[in-house]
């Protein structure tokens, strides 16, 4: 098993052994997983998201656990891109897998900034987290209007020759118009989804259960969001979709995969079996030799509607 | 590999709302290390996060965890039976410190605080130091005080408070070991403490008033135990702190306590 079948999938430009990756921000920066996994296993590695500056993020409660979900509100705690480059990076070059370094600005040019910094520095490919509030713009996140994201995306496009991966805000009125703009800025590829915005309330208290109130959903309950959001952005643009959000198994990747997505990444799952990839991509493997099928490639998007 | 899949040896009550659960395991554990425990099956999502749980004994071939029902999770631990699977990752974080020179060293514990001393005990006797040690612990009543007897057998001094006032000193336990402190009963190296972040709070203040070093187990909510989900943060003086992996244990100056 498993040398039988051709797990290999190309994403802009970047050809990756097997379409498992880590999700941003439930990997940290891929160290914290070594003990745990073989990280040389993973497709890719998808690190925590990066800023210009180091980021302290929100204060405590962080977190909170709700009926197969998980609300958190980290704020995007972060060493800052520099110290990525400079501290992280190396070691996580030595495995040999792919490293795509997940960024976000409070405006367009710092996004920019972010992505030129990188070019060259040894990452495989940026992936732009855009449910981020442009500060110049009032606040107002990148991920919400499609005209806003379209030109992040352009300039994004400008400042490096990496492959951009833009990762797509579930909190949108149609994910098909989101993907349609920044498919024509130039993105390479794209993922989704992000967390929701969700909210959790202590009752006796009768107090937020995190400091920052709102915070975003992940795990298991966003599945059939994220699957159907896959579904619907494959039936609307040509550039590959990474599909993310509640997968807990092999079966759940599948999902994304027959949808339309030609990789997956994992996030939530992590936190209850770090070695969890692993066992994700065994399962793909033993799917494709019950079904006879010899490449990947071939599930992708395969849904059967009649 | 720090994930394993253990087998329960054993589970059992030993008051309404303690329990002591038996797993399979092998390695060398710090005191007041812990691990992340799944005690339902990995494809049940409800509650969806595995729990954090110090270890309370070592024995050949296994640990021993004393816990208590709080919640949900805990109450679906009770329900565990010999034999069963559960995924077990660890011994995760930085546990309790212990300095050669220390003398006499005071532990301050409330309710199921008390769990991660006694390993600690036994760890010190293995190594054969025999510094002169005192328990304070206390709880609400009769209930919190479970396992008391063995810190005896283990020559340790046991000081017992209730709020209820059913056994030892009525009141907090943090009191008591004030009073012992000004009469000059205890004269401690160090002060080792976990319990609720109120009596935390107040054992570290005390100690810092007499410039005692004091360390304390803080208890936070866990996405992952292992450093990736930066969930469990604590206020330091240099900044958060992950409770995960800097901590559990932290020394008590470190800690911004009007934040916690
Ligand atoms: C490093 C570390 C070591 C720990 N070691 C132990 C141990 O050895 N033994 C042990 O019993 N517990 C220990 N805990 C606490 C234990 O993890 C929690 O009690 C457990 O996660 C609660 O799960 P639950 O699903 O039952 O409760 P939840 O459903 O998560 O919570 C239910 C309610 O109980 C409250 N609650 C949560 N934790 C506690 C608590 N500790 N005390 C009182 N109320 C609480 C919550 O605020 C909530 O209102 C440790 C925690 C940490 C961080
Ligand atoms: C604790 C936590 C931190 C996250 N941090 C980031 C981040 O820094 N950048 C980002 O683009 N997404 C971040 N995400 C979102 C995940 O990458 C992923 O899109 C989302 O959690 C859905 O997948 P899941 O259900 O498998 O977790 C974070 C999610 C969690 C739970």
């Amino acid at each position: 098993m498993g040398g039988t079948v051709d797990l290999s999938v190309d994403i802009g430009g970047m050809r990756l052994r097997n379409p498992v990756m880590t999700a941003s921000g439930t990997c940290g920066y891929g160290e914290e997983l070594a003990p745990y996994m073989d990280l040389r296993r993973l497709g890719a590695i998808v690190v925590k998201g990066l800023s210009l500056k180091p980021r302290p993020g929100n204060p405590p409660p962080r977190m909170t656990e709700v009926p197969s979900g998980l609300i958190n509100s980290i704020g995007l705690q972060n060493i800052g891109v520099e110290a990525f480059v400079r501290d992280k990076l190396p070691s996580l070059m030595d495995l040999g897998v792919p490293v795509i370094a997940n960024i976000f600005g409070e405006d367009v040019e710092e996004y920019c900034l972010l992505a030129r910094r990188l070019d060259g520095s040894g990452v495989a490919a940026i992936e732009l987290n855009i449910s981020c509030p442009n500060v110049k713009k009032g606040g107002m996140e990148f991920g919400r209007i499609p005209e806003e994201a379209h030109d992040l995306v352009r300039e994004v496009r400008r400042a490096t020759g990496l492959p951009i991966i833009t990762k797509l805000s579930p909190n949108v009125r149609d994910i098909k118009e989101m993907a349609m703009a920044v498919e024509e800025a130039g993105t390479d590829a794209i993922s989704l989804i992000n967390t929701i915005p969700a909210m959790a309330i202590d009752v006796e208290r009768r107090r937020p259960r995190l400091s920052s109130i709102i915070g975003g959903l992940s795990g298991p309950a966003i599945r059939p969001i994220a699957v159907r959001m896959v579904w619907e952005a494959y039936q609307a643009v040509k550039v590959p979709i990474i599909g993310v959000g509640g997968i807990m198994g092999a079966s759940d990747a599948l999902e994304f995969v027959i949808a339309g997505a030609c990789a997956v990444q994992i996030g939530t799952a992590t936190f209850i079996d770090p070695a969890v990839c692993e066992k994700v991509l065994k399962g793909i493997e033993e799917y494709m030799d019950r079904h006879g099928i010899r490449r990947f490639v071939d599930l992708i998007g395969s849904l059967e509607v009649s | 590999m720090k994930r394993t899949l253990s087998k329960v040896i054993y589970n059992r009550g030993i008051s309404p709302s303690y329990h002591l659960l038996g797993l399979r395991w092998e390695g060398r554990i710090d005191p007041g290390q812990f691990f992340m425990l799944r005690p339902w099956s990995f494809d049940r999502f409800d509650p969806l996060l595995n729990r954090p749980f110090g270890v309370y004994r070592v024995f050949e071939g296994g640990i021993e965890i004393l816990y208590k029902v709080v919640g949900r999770g805990t109450r679906i631990m009770t329900g565990l039976k010999e034999g069963d699977e559960v995924i077990l990752i660890g011994p995760l974080g930085r546990g309790f410190p212990f300095m050669e020179g220390w003398e006499e060293v005071s532990i301050v514990s409330g309710g199921v605080g008390i769990a991660p001393f006694y390993h600690l005990i036994q760890w010190i006797r293995e190594k054969g130091s025999f510094p002169a040690l005192s328990l304070y612990h206390g709880g609400r009543g009769e209930e919190d005080l479970v396992g008391i007897e063995e810190f005896e057998r283990a020559g340790v001094t046991v000081n017992i408070a209730t709020e209820r006032g059913t056994r030892g000193y009525r009141g907090l336990i943090s009191d008591l070991f004030k009073r012992d402190l000004e009469k000059g009963k205890v004269r401690p190296s160090a002060v080792l403490s976990c319990g609720p972040k109120g009596m935390l709070k107040e054992v570290a203040l005390i100690c810092r008033e007499r410039g005692i070093p004091c360390y304390v187990s803080l208890d936070r909510m866990m996405g992952c135990g292992i450093g990736t989900c930066l969930g469990c943060v604590v206020r330091t003086k240099g900044g958060y702190q992950r409770v995960c992996m800097e901590g559990p244990v932290f020394e008590s100056e470190e800690i911004v306590w009007e934040e916690l």
